[in-house]
């Protein structure tokens, strides 16, 4: 059984990941593969010692300057720019403190699980997105948001969005087009950790690939 | 024997499970209302599913065959029924055959997430669902998997729906250890888990005549899951 979550461009057509066949451990390792050779078209060839280094590394790449502090509010029916959003949420993150953004990954989390898509702004109350979806960069840095959030909480409901999104990314070919080497390794980190929390999950539960 | 109480069931191996289960157990409904058959919009476990399979001996509710034809079990077992010409529960059909019942619970196994309009909700009638995940921890889809990652459990629990997802009063709920055979969770020992549970409600409500109270829950706020991505889904049922 082949890993096909990452042939066809998920914009054009969204998977739903419905009633997935069972394919044994051969499918682990066929995602393993995938994973492997779009990190080889990356270039990287990183290694992470464990969990604590994968969180330094994941907050190491996020830019200072793209930060924005404060508090969403999400009650007062106003349109919230997505780009915003994941920039607060990332501020928080870097500080370890993600507690204080839990809501906001959740509420953004949501929105891509219904969609696929992460639209350039959202009203939460009428749950609607609005402007652009095609904005790699915003796709890009959601990955990098959910992989700090499972590393930092360990709630497997991240770890499956993260493995949705970068399943879309690698559809679409988004990595051609990327001129920016701080996105590229943002990119590299997102694949590469979520790679690395797959690895340490079939290592704690004594599957063998 | 049959009781005063309404089964709306579905093509489907939940359908199937909650039947077999009601058969066993001499619980069965007095109307069955059967929905039309629509797979754009199935959950694990509204599937038809297209074999038999052999079961674990420890889940006496897997015993049932996902492939019986509904109508000639319905006619065997003597239970009055009807067949929707709508699959949506909330379409006015559905609505006038339900209010015409003269019944005031009826069982939900139909298709689709699970969402009552108001006007539904309000024509006097109670309908008990099973969600597949223990609540209110693990709310939404295919939490189950999720449940095995964590704690290597699954869950069923026993609510009232209401307009809010799996939010209603929830009157009985349990964890189990996993069956054997994983592989078969999403059609068989989902829909399993959730007749244990409807077996055990329903026997209360016959022997007392009424439904367990609501179990009071904590206010804190749960995680909502979507559909396992596929590798997780792997490695909680190789694990």
């Amino acid at each position: 059984m082949d890993y096909t979550y990452t042939d066809v461009d998920q914009l054009h057509r969204p998977e739903r990941y419905m009633y997935t066949t069972f394919g044994g451990v051969d499918f682990i390792r066929k995602y393993k593969l995938n994973r492997a050779n779009i990190l080889n078209t990356l270039e990287y060839s990183g290694k992470y010692q464990d969990i604590n280094d994968v969180v330094n590394k994941l907050i190491g790449v996020i830019d200072n300057n793209d930060l924005s502090a404060g508090v969403i509010d999400f009650n007062n029916q106003q349109d919230i720019n997505t780009d915003h959003l994941i920039s607060n949420i990332l501020y928080y993150i870097k500080k370890k403190d993600f507690s204080l953004v839990k809501f906001s990954v959740n509420k953004l989390l949501q929105r891509f699980e219904v969609s696929k898509k992460l639209f350039e702004s959202y009203n939460f109350e009428s749950r609607k997105g609005y402007g652009d979806h095609l904005s790699f960069n915003r796709y890009i840095n959601f990955s990098l948001t959910l992989a700090c959030a499972y590393a930092l909480s360990n709630n497997y409901q991240y770890l499956s969005t993260l493995l949705k999104l970068n399943d879309l990314i690698i559809s679409t070919n988004f990595i051609d087009s990327i001129s920016e080497e701080d996105y590229l390794e943002k990119l590299r980190l997102a694949i590469s950790s979520e790679l690395f929390f797959v690895e340490y999950l079939t290592n704690k539960f004594g599957i063998s690939l | 024997m049959n009781y005063p109480f309404g089964f709306i069931a579905a093509d489907t191996s939940r359908s199937r499970a909650y039947l077999s289960e009601m058969e066993r157990q001499d619980i069965l409904p007095a109307l069955i209302i059967l929905l039309q058959s629509s797979e754009d919009n199935l959950k694990p476990g509204q599937a038809p599913m297209k074999s038999k399979h052999s079961f674990d001996s420890d889940w006496l509710e897997a015993n049932f065959d996902p492939c019986e034809p509904l109508e000639p079990w319905f006619r065997r077992l003597s239970i009055q029924y009807m067949v929707s010409p709508s699959n949506d529960i909330n379409d006015e059909l559905n609505i006038e055959i339900l209010s015409n019942s003269g019944l005031d619970l009826f069982i939900y196994s139909g298709f689709g997430s699970v969402i009552l309009k108001s006007k539904l909700l309000n024509i006097g009638i109670s309908f008990l669902h099973i969600h597949g995940g223990y609540l209110p921890n693990y709310k939404g889809s295919t939490t189950n998997y999720f449940d095995i990652l964590d704690n290597d459990c699954i869950g069923a629990s026993a609510i009232l729906l209401t307009e809010k997802i799996d939010s209603g009063p929830l009157l009985y709920r349990s964890k189990f250890k996993p069956p054997k055979e994983k592989v078969y969770l999403d059609h068989i020992y989902d829909s399993a888990a959730r007749a244990r549970v409807l077996s055990h409600v329903m026997s209360k409500y016959v022997n007392s005549g009424q439904l367990p109270d609501p179990i009071q829950t904590t206010k804190e706020k749960y995680n909502y899951y979507y559909i396992i991505h596929p590798v997780l889904k792997h490695i909680s049922i190789i694990k």
